[in-house]
């Protein structure tokens, strides 16, 4: 039965982060994605296991004040509270106590199941908040996607998206647009 | 803008729902209602809309003194993750008062919805939620066609008996035949 979309009530990112404190999401994995609470899918040992490969490629590399989060949330806009699978931002590891990054400057997702959500979905509202640099690790096709240049696009779903698209697989190598130097092996982040 | 998101949504019960009111989080100013664990916005009430849902209340609180509560743009908790606000709802009087326990689906003699730009919402969704729960009877007042749906006899998510009043017709309430509500003073 198809049904009228109901209007629904939209959460800003400081009241989901008030519903959090509450406790209301305790044993939940959520992200607040455009002003939606999103329920994150369960993890799989293939997807969890890829994210900790390309955790550790990226670590190899990455200069010094420069940290990588896995799977923790990202103060993105003021309706969205993502958490990417790994995101590099500035820091030591005991910074980010009072509140989250901000402004990464590199997200990855390790997509597996939700290629099509992190491509159309996050893809665009990434590029919205500005995030210059953008990696799929696609399990499905065991290719490294790499999107860069966010510009505006009415007919994306959040009226954003990457303006370059590239597709990289072994023997490629990549590097981080802020780290020119950091060169990782494409085959080192997959699996 | 109304964004789909893939992927499933977070879905809230009562209880979050009343936590999220109690610390400020949703605010008096936010016109909203649980349906199916969804906190979803009303829409703005019109002119039209506020003249009607008025004219109802006078002259069904008139003619129902003392038998009955009309209750106006209240919560009705149908399930642990359901609590609209109809814009009427009958009420029958009972032996534990209202302020101790909330309105629930059997305590309702009739629903009425009076919709503007909620039309397809109240003969769908809100058809659905009231027939699931049992609601003997439902009004859709439609503001722009100046028409009333009556719905009744809920069967298995909806109602067997539907018909549309327009012009000079009236209606009487099934629980309460001698009361008669002609479409020319609602839509006065």
């Amino acid at each position: 039965m198809t049904q009228p979309p109901l209007t629904l009530r939209r959460w800003k990112r400081a009241e989901y982060e008030q519903l959090v404190d509450l406790g209301v999401f305790q044993g939940d994995s959520i992200e607040l994605i455009g002003g939606q609470l999103v329920v994150a899918e369960p993890q799989g040992a293939y997807h969890a296991s890829a994210v900790t490969r390309v955790d550790y490629a990226l670590r190899a590399v990455l200069p010094g004040g420069w940290i990588v989060r896995i799977q923790a949330p990202v103060s993105l806009d003021d309706d969205s509270e993502p958490e990417p699978d790994l995101v590099v931002v500035p820091g030591r590891p005991g910074d980010y106590h009072d509140s989250h990054p901000a402004h990464p400057a590199l997200a990855i997702e390790v997509a597996e199941s939700s290629l099509e959500l992190d491509r159309q979905h996050k893809g665009s509202l990434y590029a919205r908040a500005g995030i210059g640099d953008y990696w799929i690790v696609n399990l499905v096709d065991r290719v490294l996607e790499v999107y860069r240049n966010p510009g505006a696009d009415p007919s994306a779903i959040y009226a954003w998206r990457y303006r370059s698209a590239a597709s990289l697989r072994p023997p490629d190598a990549v590097a981080p647009l802020a780290f020119p130097s950091s060169r990782i092996a494409v085959a080192d982040l997959l699996p | 803008m109304a964004v789909e998101v893939a992927g499933t949504r977070r879905r809230f019960t009562r209880e979050e729902y009343y936590q999220m009111a109690e610390v400020g989080i949703l605010k008096p100013t936010d016109r909203v209602e649980l349906i199916q664990g969804e906190i979803v916005e009303m829409s703005p009430i019109g002119r039209r809309h506020k003249a009607f849902v008025d004219n109802l209340t006078q002259l069904l609180t008139m003619r129902i003194a003392g038998r009955a509560i009309v209750s106006v743009q209240n919560p009705l908790v149908l399930a642990e993750d359901t609590e609209p606000d109809p814009d009427l709802k009958i009420l029958r009087r009972r032996s534990v008062p209202y302020k101790e326990l909330e309105a629930h689906a059997d305590d309702v003699l009739l629903v009425i919805e009076v919709a503007e730009s909620s039309l397809s919402c109240d003969r769908s969704t809100k058809q659905r939620l009231y027939a699931e729960a049992g609601i003997s009877e439902y009004w859709v007042v439609d503001c722009a066609a100046e028409s009333v749906e009556v719905h009744r006899t809920p069967q298995a998510g909806s109602y067997r008996d539907v018909s549309r009043l327009n012009g000079v017709a009236s209606v009487n309430p099934l629980a309460f035949p001698d009361i008669r509500v002609t479409l020319a003073e609602v839509f006065a």
